[in-house]
């Protein structure tokens, strides 16, 4: 007991820094954040659900549609960068951009939509009819390509 | 409790992995005269290991079975002479060697919590990852004259994990950066205090630890790349007839340009310093010899990696005039302008100037920094002339942006040379010899 006494004694100034610098880069938090809280949950509190650029609901459209490369549009793309890197795979000798699956698009925080149920992106009209959508979380859509 | 664990076997993977090839007992027989440290073995071992991890990029092959290879490697290069290895990282200074490994795991667990790749590092690097981490080789994915090393070394970590997360691979870019920042502990005085060591490698990590770059950015490993080369520049200077720094030297500036395209650059303009300053005749041509061969193997290896030798931009001439004098003018005063935000952005930069200042008042002999002041103004020049480049070529609008979110990087990046010289500096000035 002594010993460890002594020990704590002659490097106090030392633990002390430990203990600062440990509180201020917040180990204790994200040592129980991690515990508490699952990847997922992470991932979600990280990139939003709906929202930013919309893990949650990218992943929902993932697990509906298989696909292994969906397009991805943000509306607030000058805010939100890209998330599908984090979803796609590329196929062998292929670049990211040639293998987009045709078939569905989702739409990320969409404010506006016109009374036809119109909206054009990227110069591409995309018609949000009911029949069109797989999908669909407050901004978010999952759409079906005609 | 799985991702806490993963997280705290990842400091034991990077160390073990990192002390080999060159082991405390090699050390011993082979570069005692150096009296290398601990971080400075490690840091030899990531220049070492990085420019093999650059070769074997090149080819397609499983990452798990070289991960074995490579850990079974570094575990008998360290069982053998075992006891030798252990006592000379528990002798070397055990409250260093318990700060390094708590600020590893502080900022790998804020890496852990967060998650967040940021911009850059989800569109352009994050493919480069993914592209070793899917097995699939180096098939340039991402933009394609981007480097790839930095996603090698991301997907080789990544996919090497129990867990299998991304941001797995992402430690790696901590380790090394941490690694570099205490391996400046060797410049300090034998008799310094160590509560004076230990708050001045916490503060030199604190004032350039940037959460936001450990996002995906490979500007941290540029930064530590560039610190390393700096320092064994240094050590060059320090032992002029001995061979061991300047290889060093050299295969860490050669690593430079496979992590970020400007690393090319950093690379002409230290070899440019080290052949000018050599002051005999053989070892320049020597020099020159080395620097033109890893420049031809550069542009080999970028040609097969990228199928192309060149770098994204092209140089329009054409729309340089002396009718564009005003436009010259508005550049020229938002990269100054934007520099002073880079330094303000990062303090460093600040404690690297007042060292100059003090240096300077200090009346110290300011020949013997030479490579220093050469590689500032050298990379002013280039931050400069890139900016320049880049206006006349996209136009003052796109080009005010990149200078926005791009020139703080290249400072960063910069002060990792810097910091090696400003210690020296304040160590001759007598600023940090009194602790």
């Amino acid at each position: 007991m002594t010993k460890i006494l002594n020990l704590i004694k002659n490097n106090l100034l030392f633990i002390l820094i430990i203990i600062i610098f440990s509180h201020l880069t917040n180990l204790h938090y994200n040592l129980y954040s991690v515990y508490l809280r699952g990847y997922e949950e992470r991932m979600i509190r990280a990139y939003g659900d709906c929202g930013k650029e919309s893990y949650g609901f990218v992943k929902r459209a993932y697990n509906l549609t298989n696909s292994n490369n969906l397009e991805i549009i943000n509306a607030e793309r000058m805010l939100w960068p890209n998330i599908n890197q984090l979803f796609s795979k590329f196929e062998a000798d292929s670049i990211i951009t040639n293998n987009l699956d045709k078939k569905y698009t989702v739409i990320l925080n969409l404010k506006r939509i016109n009374k036809e149920n119109i909206i054009q992106l990227d110069n591409i009209k995309y018609n949000l009819k009911d029949e069109n959508i797989i999908l669909k979380d407050s901004n978010c859509y999952l759409l079906k390509n005609d | 409790m799985t991702e806490i664990f993963q997280t705290l076997i990842q400091f034991l993977v990077f160390s073990l992995l990192f002390s080999f090839p060159i082991t405390p007992q090699i050390n011993n027989i082979y570069l005692k005269n150096y009296h290398f440290k601990f971080y400075d073995l490690i840091c030899i071992n990531i220049v070492i290991n990085l420019n093999l991890y650059l070769l074997l990029s090149a080819f397609k092959f499983d990452l798990n079975i070289l991960f074995m290879i490579n850990i079974l490697l570094a575990v008998s290069f360290f069982i053998f002479h075992f006891k030798k290895n252990l006592y000379f990282i528990i002798k070397s200074n055990t409250q260093l060697l318990i700060l390094f490994f708590l600020i590893n795991i502080c900022f790998y667990f804020i890496v852990t919590n967060e998650l967040k790749i940021n911009w850059d590092g989800l569109v352009q690097w994050l493919p480069k990852a993914k592209q070793y981490h899917q097995g699939l080789g180096s098939i340039n994915a991402g933009h394609f004259s981007y480097p790839h090393l930095g996603g090698f070394l991301w997907g080789y970590f990544w996919t090497n994990s129990f867990i299998e997360k991304e941001y797995i691979g992402r430690l790696i870019f901590i380790f090394i950066f941490v690694s570099s920042i205490f391996s400046l502990s060797s410049l300090l005085e034998k008799n310094i205090n160590n509560i004076f060591k230990i708050l001045f490698l916490t503060t030199i990590i604190s004032l350039t630890y940037d959460k936001f770059l450990f996002g995906g950015y490979q500007d941290p490993l540029l930064f530590a790349l560039l610190l390393i080369s700096s320092k064994f520049l240094y050590l060059k200077t320090k032992n002029e007839k001995k061979l061991f720094p300047i290889i060093i030297f050299f295969l860490c500036a050669f690593i430079c340009p496979w992590i970020k395209q400007e690393g090319f650059i950093y690379f002409v303009i230290m070899s440019f310093i080290v052949i000018l300053f050599e002051k005999q005749k053989k070892k320049k041509i020597y020099f020159m010899i080395t620097f033109f061969a890893l420049t031809i193997i550069y542009f080999f290896l970028k040609n097969y990696f990228n199928g192309v030798s060149g770098f994204n931009q092209s140089i329009n001439l054409n729309s340089l005039s002396t009718e564009n004098f005003y436009l010259m003018f508005k550049i020229f005063k938002d990269i100054t302008f934007n520099i002073f935000v880079a330094i303000y952005k990062y303090p460093i930069w600040i404690v690297i100037f007042i060292i100059i200042l003090l240096s300077i008042l200090n009346k110290k002999n300011i020949s013997e920094f030479k490579y220093f002041y050469l590689f500032l103004i050298l990379n002013i020049l280039f931050v400069y002339s890139v900016v320049f480049y880049s206006c006349f070529n996209i136009g003052l609008s796109e080009c005010r942006l990149i200078m926005r979110v791009s020139m703080d990087r290249i400072i960063y990046q910069i002060s990792g040379f810097c910091l090696v010289w400003a210690i020296i500096m304040a160590k001759k000035a007598k600023l940090i010899n009194n602790f």
